[in-house]
């Protein structure tokens, strides 16, 4: 008979030391640390800011009925809305070819959907200025000297860049669950293939197609960086102007009016994108999935120039990025990265290049190691914790806990954390728990399927040979889940790579990583610098998946 | 011996209430269909599931609070739980290192223990090399490696052939023989608990029907239910008998009323062709042909019995049957 597996394991005699519920602990935990201690930290600063409720309360009404919050709210609404609206619109067709067809270049495009995650921001910044910019590739081509980089243009650009790849991985698993059984029913009917889409099809995608648009919405919603540099003072967006009235206007007490004002949106997305996303049929018969050489000639030269298309709007920023850090005064050279290794080629009179970055390269790439380390080991311990304590139990909520740290922006969880903690621990340890955070729905989520693939069955065993359950997690746990425990490590760790947020809110120029210090050398014009220490970074985030990835390999083969 | 004493579990509307003991000789299967309760109880006892009442008594200690690591009672899965990252050694001796014994008593117990499942010189073998048989005999080895106390088994053969069942079942009853300790066997397989079981326990909606030895329980079930769960049962009401004439059967007794039932098993059942002075209207409606004899449906207006035979008859037929008045078994 088929039995819930739950009380012995959690009030039982066999379950974790303590008392309390394993799955109960794990959400606590969960909205202490994502929800729980930055809203209070930024209350707590907002009240100390104000030390009465009356006071705060007229601080909220200045701050709400200031034209530049509103215009700040719209803003983020127009630009978050076009962003996830065009990639959806791009990445359509492709989730189609994705789901149906086999073809040249699907497995890269399916491996970006998680580079997604790991890429910095500064890195996308970087390459749309690289190909988009007044003096980047696309201008040189075209000969002319035009650019909208840094305006809405370049927002909406660099984020379509960094959505695409999710939104085409969300869509395509949205064609997937389009059950072969209906498709063929439809066909027995009569209907036409156009009929199909019209009837079958779209109002199936339907569904996913707006939790898709609401979590590329949300991504969008909370960006913080590509803003920051291409909105300029113009553009600013709610995530901008919370950190502008902290540390630019000196009043915590409106940024957490903003806070508050920012929680309401991305609550309500957040809430809607689960309720649209609960129906999504599951365990459906997959679409049948044929070579893309079996269409007709015109179909597969449409498809063809979709992709080349796809392809250069995604790889030419990056490959420009690239060609111009190895470009100097008209030949190739080395010469941007001897001034990055060596400090030289400050402009004029003005500073050096490790004066700029505040630190020298070697330094920079050593504190953004250091963190990387440190906030991958502290995502994994966290992400296997909370997802040991809720594999005890059948937890149908453990979806809405992976959305929840969505639904705190970056600068709101690095502001909130740093009121609360910053007298306590070190700017490091506080950028450490940040990263944490950040990395803890993706390190989870890899956590809860590991979990879920271990049978029960394994554990029960365990017990029933006497194991107690440290030699359960060191016999059988560790040796079974340290795949799992890589890759999450990995994940955690490229986080904090390509952390900017974190750092540049905490870190106030004590902590120098790749990013902090990319967007330093923009911001002092030593473009060539920035784009060979971004190159640099590439080469490192590579560097690290590839020993992770050959360590795993030699351990799956049995040779470590 | 395990005792279960008016152990209740409940899971929102379902209700297991059990009460019944396991000795130490034999094997105790607990059968009934999905959903009766059978693995849930098996569970309990082996520390998985906590009863909301009653107590689990294992030779005279109250186990019912003992954490499942400290029963030292031997659990043997359906999907056999082996662990993949262990060889077939490993495995075996997972239990003896948990509780701490050194490596050379750890490595003897296991040749031991392989020596006795038959899978001496499988120390080193991976698991995934192994055949469901071979995978089934080293969990039974990983099982008994802590000398348990008790051992249970969660329908161990359900993943293994059919042919392959039969031996891992004699394999089963010689291994009792040799180490005596109470086994409780799950199945729903009522052909598996009929060779494997010197009692059975049959559960039905959380509830035992009946308890007994096999071939009490087919011979003389004291259920309908049981009659029909162990094989093909005729079930008739004392006043069903007015429309088919059996011979040599036993009349309805006064006073027990048209309600009583009885049960008569198809192979009690003799058919024989129709005299003619004979016209009691039975007639052959189907049958099936069971390997050196036949199973016949036989019909007379609304009622239908089963009947077996050696002899072939022809459909359509009309047929008398005949059964001894000992084998006409009053159930309730």
């Amino acid at each position: 008979m088929g039995t819930p597996r739950s009380h012995a394991d959690s009030t039982g005699p066999a379950g974790f030391p303590g008392k309390f519920s394993g799955p109960g602990l794990a959400v606590l935990l969960v909205v202490f640390l994502t929800l729980a201690l930055p809203l209070g930290g930024i209350l707590w600063a907002g009240w100390l800011d104000t030390r009465s409720f009356p006071a705060f309360l007229d601080r909220a009404q200045a701050v709400l009925t200031r034209g530049s919050t509103w215009r700040s709210t719209g803003f983020s609404f127009f630009q978050a809305g076009v962003s996830a609206a065009l990639t959806l619109v791009l990445a359509i067709p492709g989730s189609y070819a994705l789901a149906r067809y086999t073809f040249k270049g699907k497995g890269f495009i399916q491996a970006l959907g998680m580079a997604s995650f790991v890429l910095p921001s500064l890195l996308i910044i970087l390459a749309v200025m690289s190909f988009y910019g007044r003096a980047g590739v696309l201008n040189q081509i075209l000969g002319t000297r035009f650019s909208f980089v840094y305006s809405p243009v370049g927002i909406i650009l660099a984020h379509l860049m960094f959505n695409l790849a999710i939104g085409l991985r969300m869509l395509t698993q949205g064609w997937l669950d389009l059950d072969q059984r209906l498709v063929d029913a439809s066909r027995s009917l009569g209907d036409s293939s156009l009929g199909r889409l019209r009837r079958l099809a779209l109002p199936f995608l339907g569904r996913r197609m707006v939790s898709a648009f609401l979590l590329i919405f949300l991504y969008c919603f909370l960006s913080f960086s590509i803003v920051l540099i291409f909105g300029g003072v113009g553009f600013i967006t709610l995530e901008v102007l919370i950190y502008r009235e902290m540390y630019v206007s000196l009043s915590p007490a409106g940024a957490a009016v903003l806070v508050l004002l920012q929680l309401l949106v991305t609550g309500l997305v957040v809430a809607l994108s689960q309720f649209w996303g609960r129906s999504v049929q599951r365990g459906a018969r997959p679409v049948e999935v044929k070579p893309m050489g079996s269409l007709s000639f015109p179909s597969r030269i449409l498809w063809g120039l979709y992709w080349t298309l796809v392809y250069l709007f995604l790889l030419a920023p990056l490959g420009a990025l690239m060609f111009r850090s190895f470009w100097d005064d008209g030949a190739l050279g080395f010469a941007a990265y001897r001034s990055l290794f060596l400090g030289t080629g400050g402009r004029g009179t003005g500073p050096g290049i490790f004066e700029v970055m505040r630190a020298t390269t070697g330094q920079v790439f050593l504190d953004s190691l250091v963190l990387a380390l440190s906030s991958g080991t502290a995502s994994v311990l966290l992400g296997y914790l909370v997802a040991r304590l809720l594999s005890r139990r059948d937890f149908s909520g453990s979806d809405t806990l992976f959305l929840l740290p969505l639904v705190v922006s970056g600068v709101t969880l690095s502001l909130g954390m740093g009121q609360v903690l910053s007298s306590f621990v070190s700017r490091w340890i506080l950028i450490v728990l940040v990263q944490t955070v950040m990395a803890f729905p993706l390190v989870f989520r890899i956590f809860r399927e590991g979990f879920r693939s271990f049978p029960p069955s394994y554990q029960e065993a365990a017990k029933s040979l006497g194991a107690g359950t440290w030699f359960r997690i060191r016999t059988l746990e560790l040796p079974l889940l340290w795949p799992i425990g890589l890759q999450a490590f990995a994940f955690g760790a490229a986080i904090s790579l390509g952390d900017f947020t974190g750092v540049y809110t905490l870190g106030r120029g004590e902590v120098v990583t790749v990013p902090i210090a990319m967007f330093r050398l923009i911001g002092f014009q030593h473009f060539p610098a920035a784009l060979a220490l971004g190159v640099c970074y590439i080469m490192v985030t590579l560097g690290v998946f590839l020993l992770i990835d050959s360590f795993d390999r030699r351990k799956k083969e049995g040779r470590i | 011996m395990i005792e279960m004493k008016n152990v209740v579990k409940e899971y929102g509307d379902f209700r297991l209430q059990v009460d019944f003991s396991v000795p130490r000789e034999g094997i105790t299967v607990l059968l009934g269909s999905s959903g009766s309760g059978k693995t849930t109880t098996l569970r309990m006892i082996g520390g998985f599931e906590v009863p909301d009442r009653g107590s689990i008594v294992l030779d005279n200690q109250d186990i019912t609070r003992v954490p499942v690591q400290h029963r030292n009672i031997g659990f043997v899965f359906q999907d056999y739980a082996l662990f993949p990252h262990l060889t077939v050694g490993e495995n075996v001796a997972y239990g003896l290192k948990a509780r701490g014994l050194s490596r050379a008593r750890r490595v003897n117990k296991v040749a031991q223990l392989l020596e006795l499942t038959g899978l001496a010189g499988f120390d080193h073998r991976k698991i995934t090399t192994l055949s469901g048989g071979e995978q089934q005999r080293v969990a039974l080895a990983r099982a008994l490696a802590p000398d348990p106390r008790a051992l249970l088994l969660d329908e161990p053969f359900s993943a293994v052939d059919p042919e392959r069942r039969e031996d891992l079942g004699s394999y089963l009853l010689d291994l009792q023989r040799k180490i005596s300790i109470p086994m409780v066997f799950v199945t729903h397989s009522r052909q598996e608990a009929m060779s494997l079981a010197s009692t059975i326990i049959l559960l039905k909606n959380g509830r035992v029907v009946e308890t007994g030895p096999p071939s009490s329980l087919y011979e003389r079930p004291c259920r309908a239910f049981t009659a029909r769960f162990l094989g093909r049962a005729n079930i008739l009401t004392a006043g069903q008998w007015g429309g088919v004439r059996v011979e040599l059967i036993r009349e309805p007794e006064t006073g027990i009323g048209e309600d009583q039932l009885y049960m008569i098993r198809p192979d009690s059942l003799e058919v024989r062709q129709c005299t003619a002075s004979e016209s009691f209207g039975l007639n052959i409606t189907g049958r099936t042909y069971l390997g050196g004899r036949w199973e016949y449906q036989v019909e007379s207006g609304e009622q239908v019995l089963y009947a077996r035979s050696p002899e072939m008859f022809q459909i359509g037929q009309s047929v008398v049957l005949e059964c001894r008045n000992r084998e006409i078994i009053p159930v309730e």
